[in-house]
């Protein structure tokens, strides 16, 4: 029996392009774009920053899609996409967070601070790390599917309140860097420049990055899947 | 060393981390899924099991 998955040329040629990309938004961090003038070499963190957090919303709006197909077809493909998805969006989130908070320390002068924004991410990852401990808490696979699909609908509204919270409370520190917000209601993109340039290209990167990931968890699990239904054959004909 | 270079240092260095951890767990998931259908596929064969009931996707 061959398990190893025959190399699909659409995702290793992702794969090598994500390599690529990443190593050159990374140069584009370093050595393109300057320091700013009042965060210092602190502002690069910016980029990957938002970067991850992009992936993590690419990552949970594919949950989103995988638990409505789910429901509506039963097909179970659509359940390893979602978990697969979250799995990915849960790490990416994860960098999000943790760049934020060693960006947080030399600008705000602490690592945290119980601000509307970064309540919301908190809770936002909170609840998606509760996905994967619904899954495991539930034995009947089809149970667990839908479950898990109806969960991963409803979780998003935490990645929306995340984006929406910096647009409608006055009282957030987090800065704005597109769109509307209170104190500016006409909104605006607050980049330009050499710093525009290497955010939309972090942004590109960390989005084909998400996509590859999701893809080969989701072979992983296919993978995984095969493996279990031999054994079951094996165990059964002994 | 230029203004809060090490914070910098420390989100990259913990996005590396992250990433890294996540690309690792995924090959060694893979090399113990293969280790283990390997092991499967030699138990069949020394009981004298049927061989490969899965389509092989090269055989699709």
């Amino acid at each position: 029996m061959t398990y190893s998955v025959p190399r699909d040329r659409a995702l290793k040629g992702l794969t090598i392009a994500a390599g690529v990309l990443f190593v050159l938004a990374m140069l584009m961090d370093f050595f393109y774009v300057g320091p700013e003038k009042t965060q210092g070499e602190a502002q690069r963190i910016f980029y990957i920053h938002l970067g991850s957090f992009l992936g993590a919303f690419i990552a949970f709006a594919a949950a989103v899609v995988a638990g409505i197909r789910y429901l509506s077809s039963r097909e179970s493909r659509w359940d390893i996409l979602g978990l697969a998805s979250v799995e990915i969006g849960l790490g990416l989130s994860g960098i999000t967070i943790i760049t934020g908070m060693a960006w947080a320390k030399p600008i705000w002068n602490t690592w945290w601070t119980w601000d509307p924004r970064l309540t919301s991410i908190t809770i936002m990852w909170l609840a998606y790390a509760a996905y994967l401990m619904l899954r495991a808490g539930i034995d009947d696979p089809e149970r667990r599917r839908r479950f898990a699909a109806v969960y991963g609908i409803v979780a998003f509204a935490s990645v929306l309140f995340t984006i929406i919270i910096i647009r409608v409370r006055p009282d957030t520190i987090h800065p704005v860097v597109a769109g509307p917000t209170q104190a500016d209601p006409s909104g605006g993109f607050d980049v330009a420049g050499r710093i525009r340039d290497t955010l939309f290209f972090n942004l590109f990167t960390f989005s084909v990055i998400t996509v590859t990931l999701v893809w080969h968890r989701i072979r992983l699990e296919n993978l995984a899947e095969r493996v279990t239904r031999r054994k079951l054959d094996v165990l059964s004909e002994l | 060393m230029a203004e809060y270079a090490e914070y910098m240092i420390l989100g990259y260095a913990t996005m590396a981390v992250i990433l890294g951890a996540m690309v690792l767990a995924m090959v060694l998931r893979y090399r113990s899924l293969t280790r283990e259908a390997r092991l499967i596929e030699q138990i069949a064969i020394e009981e004298g099991l049927a061989g490969d009931r899965e389509p092989r996707p090269d055989r699709a």
